[in-house]
């Protein structure tokens, strides 16, 4: 048992590659590898939320599932509990797997639609031979025990959004990777699952790797924020921090984009040109540039990539002219 | 036509009618069943196979002919339905009624088993030859259509999520893949045995199928093609019976779909 505020997962160079298919039918060349994930580093503490946070195709669901082993990495290591997750055997990865879950963007196909709740929440139970009540893990994600016998196409969104929670609870796992776990869901019901992520979390201590495509939902559940781009971090600092003092100008362009409640706040919006490169065929220098409406933006940035470097205690930001925000 | 014959149809009738009220009754208490019978055509299919099925066993008590007899060649070619031939004769002076109530052991036969040994390799008599080479001939869109939804129900995210839980690929593939890619497949089996039927009829019209003289209902329609005009009946009967099992096939695998998908609840 970790004690609180003690490392519990370490992300060190984690590399995913997807080879690149071979031209005429596989007797060509083959095309450059696409590089979803490009050497991301970072730590979670245990207790501690981490949000990751990116557009589609920046490689930040892949970090989640790659890290429970869900895929096999190109390189580099993720250690749970000092443990190397890739290089256990077939045994003791399954002794993980309790601690380590996964909880779903989309609530229509996270669910076997052929099990009812009660089978969906009793197959983990059984591979782990453990003695839950899905009445108990219902209960704890806020549905009625009535639930048990319906199918997941008698579920409201919400509501197999809860099921698929108490799947991943009901190994009394350490660890959650929430990959979009609101994205797919109405505004209002947004709220509701964050609250209960956040509620279960103060009371089974669970540490939270949470993805996220925009950062007003992650403000409200993250301790930390990393915001990734190309397969790559770009920014990664103390949340309050982030949102008060962005470093990089993509973290900034993301910010802009968040809405503000109050109609009279002077607020600018940074409108990115373009959509981002393909992964196949990253830009030279920083993978940022040919975006970036930085107005220091100089030939240094087109052919030095800028490294992930510390610029305040605590505060890392890929980019030559962190230190002058815009 | 014997009296006994005509008793033995109504039995096989009765039987078969029977055999679907019972079902019905049963699908009044049971979900799953009532799910099967939700569509009229499935009752109907089940009705018409069940019936099939009864005649291909008794099949001797209900044809008043031997089928592979010339009775008569001279006078007794292709003689119109009458009260003794009641479907009419053939151009060889054989009784299309008895040929028929045999052939339907053959054909069905045929295709229950060419579509069991396709859907089987989805992963030496005559008649196995001719099984085999069927089975083995018409795999290929079936295993093909199994691949397919296969490989797109392993990226749904609650196998990912099985796989995540701990579960092993056995359990995987009997709780999470094969359940939800059954429809799909039994409905192509089904429509297999129809296939199956037709090209059983194909390559006996070609003369490589059944060989004769026994009857199936591919080469009663070879052996009644030459005088179709002057004596449809001897081809129209073997090819109505093979529409019939074809869209029996359909009805009753339509049941089948509904029942193993909870969606469709009534």
């Amino acid at each position: 048992m970790t004690a609180p505020g003690s490392l519990l997962v370490e992300v060190r160079d984690l590399v995913k590659h997807y080879p690149g298919e071979r031209s005429w039918f596989g007797l060509g060349a083959p095309r450059a590898p696409v590089r979803a994930v490009d050497g991301v580093s970072f730590t979670i503490a245990s207790g501690r939320t981490l949000g990751l946070v990116g557009e589609s195709g920046s490689g930040k669901t892949t970090v989640g599932r790659t890290m429970l082993r869900l895929q096999e990495p190109t390189s580099g290591k993720v250690l749970f509990e000092g443990n190397d997750v890739f290089g256990l055997d077939a045994a003791r990865l399954r002794a993980l797997r309790r601690k380590m879950q996964i909880v779903f963007q989309d609530p229509y196909s996270s669910l076997n639609p052929r099990m009812t709740v009660e089978e969906t929440l009793r197959e983990p139970l059984e591979i782990h031979r453990l003695n839950g009540a899905v009445s108990a893990l219902l209960d704890e994600v806020g549905l009625d025990a009535a639930f048990a016998k319906r199918y997941p196409h008698e579920l409201s969104g919400g509501q197999r959004q809860r099921v698929g929670i108490a799947r991943a609870l009901s190994v009394e796992p350490r660890f959650i990777v929430c990959d979009e776990p609101v994205s797919a869901l109405d505004v209002s019901v947004q709220a509701q699952v964050l609250n209960l992520l956040a509620d279960l979390q103060a009371k089974r201590r669970l540490t939270y790797l949470f993805i996220a495509h925009d950062l007003a939902v992650v403000r409200h559940i993250a301790d930390d924020v990393a915001v990734m781009y190309l397969g790559k971090i770009v920014e990664h600092a103390p949340a309050a921090e982030i949102y008060a003092q962005p470093r990089h100008p993509y973290t900034t362009a993301l910010l802009s984009a968040v809405p503000e409640p109050n109609p009279r706040a002077s607020k600018q919006r940074i409108v990115l040109t373009g959509d981002m490169p393909s992964p196949a065929h990253p830009p030279p220098g920083c993978p940022f540039h040919p975006r970036c409406p930085h107005p220091k933006k100089s030939e240094r940035c087109r052919t030095e990539p800028p490294p992930l470097r510390p610029i305040t205690s605590g505060h890392l930001a890929a980019c030559h002219y962190a230190a002058e925000p815009m | 036509m014997t009296l006994g014959n005509w008793f033995a149809l109504l039995v096989a009738l009765v039987v078969a009618a029977e055999v679907v009220r019972a079902l019905r009754h049963r699908a009044v208490r049971q979900e799953r069943w009532r799910r099967f019978f939700r569509l009229r055509t499935t009752s109907w299919g089940l009705g018409i196979l069940t019936f099939l099925l009864a005649v291909a066993l008794a099949a001797p008590l209900l044809a008043p002919f031997d089928p592979n007899r010339q009775l008569d060649i001279v006078h007794l070619t292709n003689r119109p339905p009458s009260s003794t031939f009641l479907l009419g004769t053939d151009p060889l002076s054989r009784d299309v009624w008895s040929r028929l109530v045999y052939g339907t052991r053959v054909s069905l036969g045929i295709g229950a088993l060419g579509a069991l040994v396709a859907v089987a390799l989805g992963d030496g008599l005559p008649f196995a030859a001719l099984v085999v080479a069927i089975g083995l001939t018409s795999w290929f869109g079936t295993s093909r259509l199994v691949r397919a939804e296969v490989l797109s129900l392993r990226q749904r995210d609650f196998v990912v999520a099985a796989r995540a839980l701990g579960a092993g690929s056995s359990r995987v593939i009997v709780r999470h893949v094969l359940p939800n890619a059954a429809a799909p497949i039994i409905v192509s089996a089904a429509l297999g045995v129809g296939n199956v039927l037709l090209l059983e009829a194909a390559l006996s019209f070609l003369g490589i199928g059944v060989p004769p003289p026994d009857a199936s209902w591919g080469n009663m329609i070879a052996d009644g093609m030459p005088s179709i005009y002057t004596a449809p009946w001897s081809t129209f009967f073997p090819g109505l019976a093979i529409s019939l099992v074809v869209m029996s096939l359909n009805g009753v695998a339509d049941g089948v779909r509904d029942a193993l998908d909870p969606r469709e609840a009534p």
